[in-house]
């Protein structure tokens, strides 16, 4: 008995870690990331249990530059503000599209990747939407809090079904009870290619972007985070130009 | 004659119902009381407010010079030495006769387990009950019980004993070992005050007995001065029911 | 069939957070049970700086959602300087909640036991804590054997909400195999049996347990 109480007062103890600045993560010798890993390529669990991922690795290539060891903790997509605010962790990195509402309570990192929506629907069936106007009068599924969910909950006249993980809302699209699903393109190309059922109608140029999520006012770690990623968008040849020809800090 | 207890104008009620109203009583040392009168009449009432069971509003409780009463220091102290018996025994149901006997000695007179083993046994004994040391209180019969209730109160070595009805939950053939016990007990100078119906013990082992009705003593006298020569109406009325 | 050798290819990883939920439920009961036993006593107290809070407690824990509860620990707690981990808070939380569940259990238990049982054990000089203890506790626990068992198992269900905190219990573990295999309905009809063979498995335990407790 006494022993379990020592236990569980050891995992507090643990429990409690600052996070935040640079030089405390530097101290603290890891990069904490939040990520929700059910979001295929971009971050889910492996054959290995391991969280793998476009967006891993982008969080990887920052922990590498900070001279620290990357943690990533899963998250629950919604939950990864709280945590940030709370500090829990110190980045999310989880194909977060940068929106105005979510800019009032986190920072964001130049954008990274484009996000890009794709309509899917039901495989020879005749609805074949083109625009997200062709939606309109439709029941659409998403998944809650994503950037398909923002474009497609602007369109008026159409019922929308919000669901926790996007296979959810797959999965009713196969039970026919929604006409199409709106998603990410590349999670929807990654799925439709399992599921030839279904089939990408349209992708749509939302013009809206991914950013890497910290938390307001520490502009020392969103300096840093802008720096690796504009260095991961030039070329080799890019880089040795700075270096060479042009004044460094 | 030492008195052992001594009550003064007790009063007594429950919201708005009267239970004591200005009770009184003596008792000395070795003394046997029975306490007879009609049901809600509070005969109950007082038993339970002698050893605190239930608190009361006025009046005085003295056991062995000190008063009894909700700012008493060690209310739990004085309990050892009352003994109480209940009309439905009261056994402790998840434990054997051996740990419902040696529970409190062990517990709040912290004798050691092996000496109260010792005690048990030799109550059990004068009980009649040795054979049943190991049985649950389920597997006894109502007289046994109430005998092993009875062998429980001693253990804690009271000065003063109280029974409140006890044979009035058990089959008429059964309650005869129990008076033995009783019996046996007042013979060997112990105080008691049972609250009972049985006038037959009443007659051969009282010393005194007191008749209450609404909350007061009523009458009291010898056996023979109530039982064949009562003063009062209601006590007439009254023997004149159960008998 | 693909949709079931998912299953199976999958089950260690499963079969880990299955542990996870376990212990989680384990750990939280353990707390509950504790709590629950004495706020359920606080709740009977005469004394109302004991019996007013208790009951506040009670109320309000039954009250409001356990999701709410989780994620006040996890994510309100820090503004107040405490910073737990998601294990942790998740143990947290659902130990406060089925503490607060056990304690209307425990109160209706000792309020089962007849009053004579407190009145014989007082008359004989032990203290209200030793009564309790040694006398209507034991009894008590006796006949709520059956609703904590109940409790239990609703707990283990209960559980699967730390994952919005991210522990990685069945419930989670199982979402994460959805998203790297698809299959959708074979893994949640997994998951679903590995639930019941858990529960299934509490459930007989507890009526081993009162039938041994019976015979005592």
């Amino acid at each position: 008995m006494k022993k379990w109480v020592a236990v569980f007062l050891a995992l507090v103890i643990v429990g409690v870690i600052f996070s935040g600045t640079l030089a405390e993560i530097k101290e603290r010798g890891k990069l904490i990331v939040g990520t929700e890993p059910t979001f295929p390529p971009f971050e889910y669990v492996n054959e290995n249990n391991e969280i793998v991922g476009f967006d891993i690795d982008i969080a990887q290539k920052i922990a590498d530059e900070l001279g620290v060891e990357l943690e990533i903790l899963n998250l629950p997509f919604d939950s990864l503000i709280p945590a940030l605010i709370s500090d829990k962790i110190d980045l999310i990195v989880a194909g977060m599209t940068i929106t105005e509402e979510r800019a009032k309570v986190i920072d964001f990192s130049i954008p990274y990747f484009n996000a890009n929506q794709a309509i899917v629907v039901r495989d020879g069936e005749p609805f074949m939407p083109q625009t997200l106007g062709d939606l309109k009068g439709k029941k659409v599924a998403v998944q809650l809090g994503t950037t398909g969910d923002l474009v497609v909950s602007d369109i008026s006249g159409v019922t929308i079904t919000r669901f926790q993980k996007f296979t959810d809302a797959f999965l009713e699209l196969q039970n026919k009870r929604v006409d199409a699903v709106v998603l990410d393109e590349a999670v929807a190309n990654a799925y439709v290619k399992t599921f030839p059922k279904f089939i990408v109608a349209a992708v749509i140029d939302t013009g809206e972007k991914y950013g890497i999520g910290v938390k307001k006012g520490n502009e020392e770690l969103l300096e840093f985070v802008n720096t690796v990623i504009s260095n991961m968008f030039k070329s080799p040849y890019d880089l040795l130009v700075e270096k060479w020809f042009e004044e460094t800090k | 004659m030492s008195k052992i207890l001594e009550v003064k104008n007790l009063h007594k009620s429950f919201g708005n119902l009267r239970v004591l109203n200005g009770l009184n009583l003596e008792v000395g040392q070795g003394e046997t009381i029975v306490i007879i009168g009609p049901s809600g009449g509070g005969k109950s009432t007082f038993l339970r407010c002698i050893n605190h069971l239930e608190e009361y509003q006025k009046g005085e409780i003295i056991f062995l010079g000190e008063k009894i009463d909700k700012h008493h220091s060690n209310l739990n102290e004085i309990r050892t030495k009352i003994g109480m018996v209940f009309q439905h025994f009261n056994l402790f149901p998840h434990m054997s006769v051996l740990e419902n006997l040696i529970l409190a000695p062990v517990k709040v007179k912290k004798i050691s387990k092996e000496e109260a083993i010792e005690k048990a046994k030799a109550m059990l004994k004068k009980v009649g009950l040795l054979e049943k040391i190991d049985a649950y209180p389920d597997n006894l019969s109502g007289g046994q019980k109430q005998r092993v209730a009875i062998a429980r109160a001693l253990m804690m070595e009271p000065v003063l004993m109280l029974f409140d009805e006890p044979t009035s939950a058990l089959d008429p053939e059964l309650v005869g070992e129990v008076l033995e016990v009783m019996k046996d007990l007042a013979k060997s100078g112990m105080t008691m005050i049972v609250v009972t119906h049985e006038m037959g013990f009443a007659k051969e082992v009282a010393d005194r007995i007191i008749f209450i009705d609404k909350g007061v003593v009523v009458e009291e006298g010898t056996p023979d001065e109530i039982m064949k020569n009562p003063k009062h109406e209601r006590t007439r009325n009254f023997l004149r029911h159960i008998l | 069939m693909e949709a079931i050798s998912v299953v199976f290819e999958n089950l260690p990883f499963l079969l880990m957070g299955a542990l996870d939920t376990l212990k989680l439920t384990s750990f939280s009961v353990l707390i509950g049970l504790v709590l629950g036993t004495l706020i359920g006593m606080g709740r009977l107290s005469k004394i109302k700086v004991i019996n007013v809070p208790s009951t506040v407690y009670v109320e309000f824990l039954r009250g409001t959602p356990l999701l709410v509860q989780i994620s006040i620990v996890y994510f309100g707690l820090p503004q107040l300087g405490i910073q737990l981990q998601a294990y942790p808070a998740a143990i947290v939380a659902l130990g406060l909640n089925s503490g607060a569940y056990i304690a209307e259990i425990v109160r209706a238990g000792i309020q089962s036991i007849p009053k004579g049982q407190y009145e014989a054990a007082r008359s004989l000089g032990l203290t209200h804590w030793q009564t309790m203890r040694y006398i209507i506790l034991p009894q008590a626990f006796k006949n709520i054997l059956p609703a904590l068992g109940n409790e239990f198992i609703t707990l283990t269900k209960d559980s699967s909400l730390a994952s919005v905190i991210g522990v990685t219990e069945l419930m989670r573990r199982g979402q994460f195999v959805i998203t790297r295999t698809f299959q959708t309905f074979s893994i949640y009809f997994g998951i679903a049996l590995i639930y019941f063979l858990m529960t299934f498995t509490i459930s007989r335990l507890v009526r081993y347990v009162e039938k041994r407790m019976a015979v005592a």
